[in-house]
């Protein structure tokens, strides 16, 4: 009795808030491992540092190449991060959703149990 | 704190955890946990296949159709199975969450973490104790069984123990001791301090305090890295799983790769982490130079390159956590071996293209920090090769694109780079401290535990403090603590072919000697014997000199018997003596009595060693790299008799090096690298004052009387200066031989002619007494002592053999007899006895 006492009183208090720790640490890590914010901050450097370097001297037509080829690398830098910045958010969404729906079922664990338990002997009763 | 308290504390915090620990204990536990998963998951492919069946493949799959019948059931039983599994993964989170309580977390995860006062451990033994009795239930809990176990005292001595004390620590009187909280070292340490029998047993068993407070360390690590890693969804273990898209905007990183690898790949990188709480200023030192707008590039002195390596690893580790300073935010940390880059080009101008296009790519890449080591030796290399290393580096060390970090001994630094005045404006220079023998410990623990999950081989406290202390002692070559995790790895192997589990003390010793042939540990009985009848055994080589023999074996059985200082040689004599009076006997008989091997004796002419260059000679030439006659012989045989023969004619830098050498038991060569001495016995000889010796003799005065004396007067005469002879161990003087002891060395010197003859040409040789006295009288030499005795061995008895023997009147098969007519002076009279 005791026991289910102290049950009780934790799944109300510290379950919420270690649920809650476990939900955080999961956005945190999607966060992280899409790299959102190293890829928002050098969102528009070019992929890998790839690209030319200007040659010395005027040579316009030169100059044009290069910028239009480092252009060029800075979009698909940016495509690329853009994408994967996207991913990142979609599923840290999910974490979210999925994160509050268990939060929800814990709270209500006591009646959706009653629930799950009644409902099983009805079926088992049912028969074909 | 008294412990009703604590234990009141312990309940508050813990009470529903160990509530559920006592109705369910964990092994049953995570069994039904386990059962039941699996029945969920089974009934739910069941339950999936009649929704199928039901819905899906109605007709299609007629062999189902009894499924089919039963699927409401299914779904039933489910539902119900299901709620159970819910049930007790809730018991279990709920037991989670207090069994991580307080659990120290590097990336921490709420704003306040939660302090508590008590451990986790403390708290079980405490629940687990049975009855009043502390110690008992101490050592009956699960922590406290493993403590025991890693000081290395049976459970067998244990319960023996438990059976016949009388008192024990109880509950009631019993004062909890706490340092910031109450862990389970703290509460071993109070339990050890209140239980004097418990204190006595510890003793019989040669474990202290602080070796009982360290297990007690030992256990509560492992069992916390154990909970660390069981919180898998911690921020600390999610945020080790490599990210994407860090290096997008970076450039490539191939070269770097080809002559060097990411410090994440080193095999310092899991010590790193395991140890990086400690000396954090050196590393937050780093980050700060490292971390500035210009001019990041930082020289780590340090009498261990390891320890450079490891703190640059731990740097990097706090870089990856996202902890370190915003400047160095996705940087990565490279090791480059420039002894590659120069061994891969092979010449000059490969070697600076390769040298010039990877520092390059490092900035390019725009987030490397690159680090080196033994940045010396690297511009010796370049040298070779006719380049001068700083020369091409130097417009790289002004880049803000990336920093270096150079790692080099202080030694090799002060000697050759100091004045290097390129290097000393473009690095800022931090100053290293050691490891020092608890830190060694402290990585043994975690190298130990790396071993113990591969295979069944456990290590006990105070075989790991041995690992660290004849590590260090009884492998010359090789630096710390490297040479210990070698050992270490050595003896994982050896327990594993010898069955042994638990790796105890003398595990280590024994494995050791049987490595390196020198006697470590407690004397076995055999070797005990040997030890106290010393001077009967080498007597049996060395006539007379008991005076000396006996001061040679009185030093031995004190280095022996462990009181001597370990930081020396296991000895160090300088016998003084005329020629011939048995000093290289006594240094050869030891070296067989000890290493069981005459050969253990190396013998080094000083008289060589008079030069001005002398002493490079012996430590070899920095600018050549060639290597010293010492540093070889030493190298060739690390234990054993070094014999100095002729020391006084050496030159005097010769005695200012031997000056250290006696002191330390080490000097440094020429490349900076230190080497050990401490396995040696250092005999120096010198017939310095043979000429005062000879005038003590003639007055009848015991020599060995007036050591002061001669001393005294060797000092005067300028041939050793006085601090040197203080760093003996010992000045043994030997006398000058008289006529009877120049006959029993005859008699030995014929005995092993005649062994030798009988043996290889089966002739008998009859030693007799005429034949001695002969050879004796021939051999003798008032001032060469007994010097001339084996050319008269060779001329006078060997030849007449040998004559005999081509003349065919001796031949395999008879016996010599010497026969003298009368006097011993007589001419030799062999005569055959068929």
């Amino acid at each position: 009795m005791r026991f289910a006492l102290y049950y009780i009183r934790w799944h109300y208090s510290q379950g919420i808030v270690d649920l809650i720790g476990v939900v955080r640490n999961f956005i945190w890590f999607f966060y992280t491992f899409f790299s959102i914010p190293l890829l928002l901050k050098t969102l528009f450097q070019p992929f890998e540092r790839l690209g030319e370097r200007y040659s010395k001297g005027f040579d316009p037509g030169a100059w044009a190449q290069v910028f239009v080829v480092n252009s060029l690398m800075r979009v698909v830098g940016a495509l690329l991060r853009l994408f994967l910045v996207l991913i990142g958010i979609i599923f840290i969404i999910l974490t979210i959703v999925v994160g509050v729906l268990f939060l929800v079922a814990w709270i209500l664990a006591p009646l959706l149990l009653f629930f799950l338990v009644t409902y099983g002997l009805k079926l088992m009763s049912l028969g074909h | 704190m008294p412990f009703s308290t604590l234990k009141k504390i312990i309940f508050e915090i813990y009470e529903p955890a160990l509530l559920l620990r006592g109705v369910l204990p964990p092994e049953r536990r995570h069994l039904m946990y386990k059962n039941i998963l699996i029945a969920c998951a089974f009934i739910f492919t069941l339950a999936a296949l009649a929704f199928a069946v039901d819905n899906l493949a109605t007709g299609i799959l007629p062999g189902f159709s009894i499924i089919s019948s039963l699927a409401n059931r299914i779904y039933g039983i489910f539902l119900i199975v299901f709620s159970a599994a819910f049930v007790f993964s809730a018991f279990e989170a709920m037991h989670r969450s207090y069994y991580f309580k307080g659990l120290e977390q590097i990336l921490e995860e709420s704003n306040d973490p939660v302090q508590i006062p008590t451990s986790w451990e403390v708290a079980t033994i405490i629940f687990e104790t049975q009855g009043s009795d502390i110690t008992g239930g101490f050592f009956n809990s699960t922590y406290g069984q493993e403590v025991l176990f890693r000081t290395g005292i049976s459970a067998e001595t244990f319960e023996t123990f438990e059976t016949n004390r009388t008192g024990g620590v109880q509950e009631e009187g019993f004062i909890v001791e706490r340092d910031k909280g109450v862990d389970l070292a703290t509460y071993a340490k109070s339990i050890y301090k209140q239980d004097e029998e418990l204190r006595t047993l510890f003793a019989k068993n040669n474990i202290n305090l602080e070796q009982f407070m360290r297990a007690a360390e030992w256990v509560t690590s492992i069992e916390r890295k154990d909970r660390q890693l069981h919180r898998w969804w911690s921020r600390d273990n999610l945020g080790r799983i490599p990210g994407l898209g860090k290096t997008w905007s970076y450039g490539p990183t191939f070269l770097l790769q080809r002559f060097g690898h990411e410090i994440t790949e080193d095999h310092i990188w899991q010590t790193a982490l395991m140890t990086r709480r400690e000396e954090d200023d050196e590393v937050e030192e780093l980050e700060q130079i490292l971390a500035r707008g210009r001019q990041t590039n930082v020289l780590l002195l340090t009498n261990d390159v390891l320890v450079a390596r490891q703190r640059t690893a731990q740097l990097y580790h706090k870089i990856r956590e996202g902890h370190a300073l915003p400047p160095l935010e996705s940087r990565r940390v490279f090791y480059i071996d420039m002894e590659a880059i120069v061994i891969a080009s092979g010449e000059k101008g490969i070697f600076e293209a390769n040298l010039r296009q990877t520092f390059t790519q490092a900035v390019d890449s725009g987030n490397i920090i690159l680090y080196f080591e033994n940045i010396d030796t690297a511009i010796r290399s370049a040298q070779t090769l006719g380049v001068d290393l700083v020369d091409i580096l130097s417009p790289y060390f002004e880049s803000s694109e990336i920093q270096i970090v150079f790692a080099e001994l202080s030694e090799n630094y002060n000697k050759h780079l100091s004045h290097e005045s390129r290097l000393a404006q473009a690095f800022d220079v931090i100053q290293m401290k050691d490891v020092g023998m608890s830190g060694i410990i402290d990585l043994l623990q975690q190298r130990a535990h790396m071993h113990e999950r591969r295979s069944s081989v456990v290590f006990t406290i105070p075989s790991l403090e041995k690992i660290a202390d004849v590590a260090d002692r009884y492998f010359p070559t090789g630096v710390m603590p490297d040479k210990a995790f070698d050992l270490l790895e050595e003896l994982v192997t050896y327990a594993n072919a010898e069955d042994i589990e638990q790796i105890l003390a003398f595990h280590v010793e024994n494995f050791v000697s049987k490595k390196t042939n020198v006697p470590i540990g407690e004397p076995s009985e055999e070797e005990k014997q040997k030890l106290l009848s010393l001077e009967d055994v080498m007597h049996k080589r060395v006539i007379a000199q008991e005076n000396a023999v006996s001061a040679v074996a009185k030093a031995l059985r004190r280095a022996r018997s462990g009181i001597a200082n370990s930081k020396k040689p296991l000895g160090t004599f300088l016998f003084l003596g005329p020629t011939g009076v048995g000093k290289t006997e006594t240094a050869k008989a030891l070296a067989e009595v000890l290493f069981d091997d005459e050969e253990a004796m190396t013998r080094l002419d000083m008289s060589e060693f008079q030069a001005e260059n002398a002493v490079e000679e012996l430590i070899g030439f920095a600018d050549t790299g060639k290597s010293g006659r010492l540093e070889a012989l030493v190298r060739q045989r690390q234990y054993g008799v070094l014999l100095l023969d002729e020391f006084e004619k050496a030159d005097k830098g010769v005695h200012d090096l031997f000056l250290q050498i006696l002191d330390e038991g080490h000097f440094t060569d020429a490349t900076g690298t230190s080497v050990n001495m401490r396995n040696l016995i250092i005999i120096a000889t010198s017939n310095a004052g043979a000429d005062l010796i000879w005038e003590m003799e003639k007055q009848h005065k015991d020599v060995s009387e007036e050591k002061r004396v001669l001393v005294d007067y060797i000092v005067s005469k300028g041939l050793f200066r006085p601090e040197l002879l203080n760093r003996f161990d010992e000045i043994v003087v030997f006398h000058a031989l008289q006529m009877e002891h120049v006959r029993e060395i005859a008699k030995i010197h014929i005995m092993n002619f005649a062994k030798r003859i009988a043996e290889e040409k089966n002739i008998t040789v009859d030693v007799t007494d005429d034949l001695v006295n002969y050879v004796a009288s021939k051999g003798y030499d008032p001032q060469f002592g007994g010097r001339p005795l084996e050319r008269a061995i060779m001329e006078e008895l060997e030849q007449v053999i040998a004559d005999e023997m081509l003349k065919g009147t001796l031949r395999s098969g008879d016996t010599f007899t010497f026969q003298s007519k009368n006097e011993v002076n007589q001419e030799p009279n062999p005569e055959l006895k068929q």
